[in-house]
């Protein structure tokens, strides 16, 4: 098992917005994370990168906990945030620099990836650009680059496909999917439901910072009033009858 | 629109009173009284000395007033949203900038009248008027001060549309013309300048793009200014590639570690925090150069390398709302240790030049106590700086 989430409470301040929400990623495994706005998505995300504390309840990472040992759990994350920031004094090749030197990585087989990385992504031509010479999109792909180009065991990835062209949608997907095939686990979390359903293996449904229901598509179908349903249809179903109760 | 230009302004001159507030404290207030009380008594002493005849008083006074007519810009308060929102009101938004041009005028008026008063005791030593022509004389100078500056604000407006193509070397002819011919003869300069206001065509279509660019422009600079003497929220850190500099960042980085890459390149490449170390260490060694009491010299060094230092502290925050430094895979003593380094390697060099620059103190004889005192003390402050104080701003956050 990678990541283990077990009754997580948390939120801003003293105000929960998670309650008890529990699940797991494993190896080679693709989990979507899906929800409305202010479901919980990202304060769950934040969380497991560690840029919240829980209130209760544990998180770990192939049996490692950030408040145990943060280097070793961070070591094994790699994190492709929502919104891109970036460091407004660093070139693009200043970022792969930096990210190389903060995961160690060995510098010769790490920039023939970033290399790789940065031609799918046509930004091979870019290496000399501030941040404030990019579009969103562009900065979005700065980001992906950076978290791929690590050799993290969980990729975390919030929101991925606003802003980018079809064509880098495209190849993120591959990316994902080549990262699943060598043994890595992705956490997911996006609105694009019928990208989700086509790409990923299991599914977290939350809404209201609560876990309800969880499970491979067919799982989630035969929890569904109607067996036929696309994930669209019965994450609508659940939210829609949340909203009613 | 009107209504909504003086929304605007009320909401931006209580935003500015907040800063002026801050920038005219008691002290400030007392040092500028003393500074301007200073400068009026040297000119004053120095006006006789200059000849009736000196012919260069003349391209001086032209250029001091041509520069002076660019002061004061077009204050149009537009805002970044304002393209989307107010895109269909476009032919209505001429009353909202008429009513900026409006309020940007009496202010530029004011700053033009004041630079030609400043001016004026100089340009009467060397211009032979009779009584009865003098009265003359300043009033055309100051009715083609408000017509020059009036000129020069309708060319700004006209900037903001998309003919303005040759207007930005229009707001330097208008005025260099226009107070050529007033400084010889200022009924044909106050003339010159009404014809151009009636002969220039008008700004038509407003690029509303620029106009959001320019004004943001206009208030960068006016945070920047605020910015010298407190936070200001909405000044974000202009970057300069440097590659000349590079040498000096790697030196800087002080460790291998992730944040000592990450700040040395930051501190170099950052023009607000990089320029501010730069100009204060200069400020630092042109004042210790020239204050030659020993005493006072040392304090003054001790006092320069503690300025710098405390506006270096602020940078350790300065990545605190990006993501990365919280995910990297770094022990959480690597970021203070390599701020340590960081500083330790810069206030090494800033001490270093002014102590150097304090040695003028034995400028006929070197004074090897002073000299090697000064030395000793900013060693030692330098070594205090990063061992303690460093700590306790960084705890303080």
């Amino acid at each position: 098992m990678t990541l283990e989430i077990k009754n997580l409470t948390g939120g801003y301040s003293q105000l929960p917005v998670l309650h008890q929400v529990s699940f797991t990623v494993a190896a080679s495994e693709l989990v979507g994370l899906i929800g409305l706005n202010g479901a919980g998505k990202s304060t769950t995300l934040n969380h497991i990168i560690g840029l919240m504390r829980p209130f209760s309840g544990q998180i770990t990472l192939n049996g490692t906990a950030l408040a145990t040992d943060p280097v070793a759990y961070k070591q094994q994350i790699a994190y492709v945030p929502e919104t891109p920031i970036l460091y407004p004094e660093l070139t693009l090749r200043e970022h792969l620099a930096l990210t190389i030197k903060a995961y160690q990585l060995a510098p010769e087989p790490a920039w023939q990836r970033a290399q790789e990385l940065l031609t799918t992504f046509r930004l091979a031509n870019k290496l000399d650009w501030f941040p404030a010479d990019f579009s969103k999109g562009m900065k979005q792909k700065v980001m992906i680059v950076m978290a791929f180009l690590t050799e993290a065991k969980l990729f975390i990835v919030d929101e991925p496909f606003y802003g980018l062209d079809p064509l880098a949608v495209r190849d993120l997907l591959a990316l994902i999917e080549a990262r699943k095939q060598a043994g890595a686990a992705i956490l997911m979390s996006t609105h694009v439901l019928d990208t989700a359903q086509r790409y990923c293996d299991r599914f977290v449904l939350l809404t209201d910072g609560r876990v309800k229901a969880q499970g491979t598509l067919a799982d989630l179908k035969a929890q569904a009033p109607d067996p036929t349903a696309s994930l669209d249809e019965i994450y609508l179903a659940m939210a829609r009858g949340e909203q009613d109760a | 629109m009107r209504d909504l230009f003086i929304a605007r302004k009320q909401r931006h001159f209580t935003q500015l009173l907040k800063y002026w507030r801050l920038v005219f404290n008691d002290h400030f207030i007392i040092a500028l009284f003393f500074l301007f009380g200073a400068l009026a008594y040297r000119y004053a002493q120095w006006l006789p000395t200059v000849a009736p005849t000196a012919w260069w008083v003349w391209p001086v006074v032209l250029a001091w007033l041509t520069l002076v007519t660019q002061a004061g810009q077009l204050a149009t308060l537009v805002q970044p949203a304002d393209p989307v929102v107010l895109l269909p009101q476009t032919s209505a938004a001429q009353g909202y900038f008429r009513a900026a041009f409006y309020y940007s005028a009496w202010r530029g008026i004011l700053l033009s009248e004041a630079g030609l008063v400043v001016s004026l005791p100089l340009l009467l030593r060397v211009k032979d008027l009779s009584a009865s022509a003098l009265p003359w004389y300043v009033a055309g100078l100051v009715g083609a001060a408000a017509v020059l500056k009036w000129g020069w604000l309708k060319s700004a407006y006209q900037q903001l549309s998309f003919q303005r193509r040759g207007v930005a070397w229009w707001q330097w002819g208008l005025p260099l013309v226009g107070w050529s011919l007033s400084l010889a003869w200022p009924l044909v300069g106050l003339g010159f300048g009404l014809g151009c206001l009636l002969f220039k065509k008008p700004a038509q279509a407003l690029d509303w793009r620029h106009a959001v660019a320019f004004e943001q422009q206009r208030m960068d600079r006016l945070y920047r200014f605020f910015n010298l003497f407190t936070d200001v929220p909405a000044v974000q850190g202009k970057i300069r590639r440097r590659k000349w500099l590079q040498g000096g960042v790697r030196w800087l980085q002080g460790g291998p570690s992730a944040w000592d890459y990450l700040y040395a390149q930051g501190l170099v490449r950052n023009v607000e925090v990089g320029n501010l170390v730069w100009r204060l260490t200069a400020v630092a060694m042109v004042v210790t150069y020239f204050v030659t009491v020993p005493w006072l010299n040392t304090l003054l060094v001790l006092l320069f390398i503690y300025l710098v230092a405390s506006q270096v502290i602020p940078f350790y925050h300065q990545y605190d709302q990006i993501v990365f430094p919280h995910l990297f895979p770094l022990p959480a003593a690597t970021q203070p240790a390599a701020f340590r380094r960081l500083m330790n390697r810069l206030l090494s060099v800033v001490a270093a030049l002014i102590v150097v620059a304090s040695w003028s103190v034995g400028r006929t004889s070197f004074l090897w106590w002073h000299a090697g005192g000064n030395v000793l003390l900013a060693g030692i402050e330098v070594w205090l700086l990063n061992r303690y104080y460093l700590k306790v701003r960084i705890k303080k956050k």
